[in-house]
């Protein structure tokens, strides 16, 4: 009897509530390397990136599938899909960073960044990272887009999120979306400056070209560039979301406050149309492409979505089922962005804080092939 | 006639095996059943353990008579259910068996055995270290981070911290006796193997017991546990007196919490 009463209260104490104190809070321990400069290597094997890979068929394909001449026509024949799965670049960074530490200031090495943001910036593979722990200083690795190759770490002011970054290049400005007195904002590097950058010569973060408050925004999620202006997306798991426009002057500089130009509303409806679906909620990326926009979605561990709408001025209130497609992909997608007809994928399944609960974990930076991507969109909606 | 009673505390502590109240294995389930519902009560997150383990901001920002007496009461309360345990599994003249009459040497083993017990916690507190862990745990709002805030917490927040230790520590005396108990029929043609397995027994279940959300790895308390809480045993073995035990455990090392609040 004593026994069956101890099942029940173990049951309802340790099922129903949890075990824990509501004022004690766990965080990760930043596991220890010996490593002294930022790491290029992968973390797992190509052969479980392939596997991993493989579990998303239609994604699976995209990446392989290499330049076509003309995606209408083309019979989608093996010798097309020829990128190699080894063309996928490493996330840097994974297993050690070198980086400030906030607090001291002082140079070290971070083994718990968190890879948020992804662009293409002229010949280089531009990602961001931030310190899940909270006692490192954000980050931004510059890659070889052909190669791979990590040539530098550049360190950012503070502990931002980062979740996305861009680049604007009639003006060579690389934005980022950070946060400074708890309110969003956007700052911008000359790439010429970030590929300079030395953290060992003064121990100091990268200077920034630009720094804009988005006095309306409490929270920068990402930012993509399109046609001179910066649209940077907000999420708030628990409110609505939006997108704003923000204008760039012939200097590259943020003019003025948001515009509500139609296109500004466009989008502002379109990404709370999204969230307000139960099942739908975070918003983490926005690609441009021709007539499409393209909204990456996660939450948690589960599978994470891509969603294709087409680009219609004249419309003005969408809803999820507005979208010509969606697009299962692994879980934890971060930023997404369009480069010379690829859309890069970033992924923090592989982040330290991550790996040990994913299903999925991806420890390269994805790229697919676009145009094949959305004619095999308009060929399943037929 | 006070060699008599000398030499039997050099003896084994055997309430519940060898001299009456013998406890069957029905009565060690009373026992660790209260305690099982105590540790459920206070560690997870139902409403009455997060109204006992109130948030050390709160307490400090509003610190009026109801948050000290929800502060002091917690302790109160938690150590009464382990009490009430021990009673029901071992009746009032069970429970007397564990706090032997007071002797002016207990003093002496109080301080002695304290300042043992705070060597054997740091050398713990080393091989704890030496057990990898994933998370660590944020202490910030607990009321054990608000005890450093000033002295009139300190003050307060001690005050629950002696009941709760006096819990812990019956609780880690019965362990003991259960595992003595055990040990003492599996081995009886080992003396020597049953004292050492009794020990080991006793000092890994405590730790597993007293693994709570403040001190959430288990295997880093086994390893601390397994050297910090030996000084504890040794002097209940002395005293027979679980009071003396908790006394042991608490003064020195809150003198020293004490003196950093004063330090800053």
């Amino acid at each position: 009897m004593i026994l069956i009463v101890d099942l029940v209260l173990i049951i309802i104490f340790i099922g129903g509530f949890g075990w824990g104190i509501g004022t004690v809070k766990r965080y990760q321990v930043e596991p220890n390397t010996s490593r002294t400069e930022t790491n290029t290597d992968s973390l797992y094997s190509e052969s479980r990136f392939e596997k991993t890979l493989q579990k998303f068929k239609r994604l699976d394909l995209m990446v392989r599938l290499g330049p076509v001449k003309d995606a209408k026509t083309f019979n989608y024949t093996p010798d097309e899909f020829n990128v190699k799965y080894s063309s996928q670049p490493i996330v840097s960074g994974l297993k050690a960073t070198k980086t400030l530490n906030a607090e001291t200031g002082e140079v070290e090495v971070c083994t718990t960044m968190t890879p948020q943001g992804v662009t293409v910036a002229g010949d280089y593979l531009l990602t961001t990272a931030y310190d899940h722990d909270g006692f490192h200083n954000s980050v931004m690795y510059i890659q070889d887009l052909k190669t791979g190759k990590l040539l530098n770490t550049v360190v950012l002011n503070g502990r931002p999120h980062v979740g996305g970054l861009t680049y604007d290049a009639k003006n060579d400005n690389i934005w980022i979306c950070g946060r400074r007195n708890n309110a969003a904002e956007v700052f911008a590097i000359k790439l010429k400056t970030a590929l300079t950058y030395n953290v060992d010569k003064k121990a100091k973060a990268v200077a920034y070209s630009q720094r804009a408050q988005l006095g309306n925004i409490s929270r920068a999620s990402f930012v993509t560039y399109y046609e001179n202006a910066l649209f940077v997306g907000f999420f708030n798991p628990t409110g609505k979301g939006n997108i704003q426009r923000y204008p760039l002057n012939d200097k590259g500089q943020v003019v003025g406050k948001s515009l509500t130009s139609s296109i500004s509303n466009q989008f502002d409806v379109l990404t709370q149309s999204v969230l307000h679906q139960d099942i739908l909620s975070k918003i983490q990326g926005m690609a441009f492409y021709g007539d499409y926009t393209i909204l990456s979605q996660s939450y948690g561990g589960g599978n994470s979505t891509l969603y294709i709408f087409k680009t219609d001025p004249k419309k003005t209130i969408f809803r999820a089922s507005d979208a010509i497609d969606t697009f299962d992909m692994p879980s934890h997608l971060e930023q997404i962005s369009t480069h010379d007809g690829r859309m890069y994928m970033m992924f923090e399944s592989a982040a330290y804080a991550y790996r040990h609960r994913s299903t999925n974990q991806l420890d390269r930076v994805l790229s697919m092939n676009l145009e094949g991507f959305v004619q095999l969109v308009l060929k399943e909606e037929k | 006639m006070e060699a008599t009673k000398l030499a039997k505390r050099k003896q084994w502590p055997v309430p519940f095996s060898q001299t009456e109240p013998h406890f069957t294995f029905n009565n060690w389930l009373k026992f660790f059943s209260v305690v099982l519902f105590a540790y459920l009560l206070f560690y997870t997150r139902n409403p009455i353990g997060g109204f006992f383990n109130m948030s050390g901001t709160t307490f400090l920002n509003v610190a009026n008579g109801w948050t000290r007496a929800v502060v002091v009461f917690g302790g109160v309360l938690y150590c009464a259910i382990i009490f009430a345990g021990a009673v029901w599994a071992a009746g009032w003249d069970g429970l007397s068996q564990l706090f032997a009459s007071f002797r002016w040497r207990d003093i002496w083993y109080v301080f002695a055995y304290g300042i043992l017990y705070l060597i054997a916690t740091t050398l713990g507190g080393i091989l704890g270290d030496l057990v990898p862990i994933r998370f660590g745990v944020d202490f910030v709002n607990t009321l054990e981070a608000a005890q450093f805030g000033n002295l009139g917490a300190f003050s307060l927040i001690s005050f629950r911290a002696f009941f709760m230790t006096l819990a812990t520590q019956l609780t880690a005396v019965m362990i003991f006796l259960a595992s003595q108990q055990l040990f003492s029929r599996l081995a009886t043609k080992h003396r020597r193997w049953a004292l050492f397995l009794t020990y080991l027994l006793a000092l890994t279940v405590t730790a597993v017991v007293t693994t709570t959300p403040l001190a959430p790895h288990v295997f880093v308390n086994i390893a601390s546990g397994l050297i910090a809480q030996l000084p504890l045993y040794w002097v209940y073995r002395r005293s027979r007196n679980i009071l003396v035990v908790t006394l042991s455990a608490f003064i020195l090392m809150h003198v020293m919490i004490g003196l950093a609040v004063m330090l800053g």
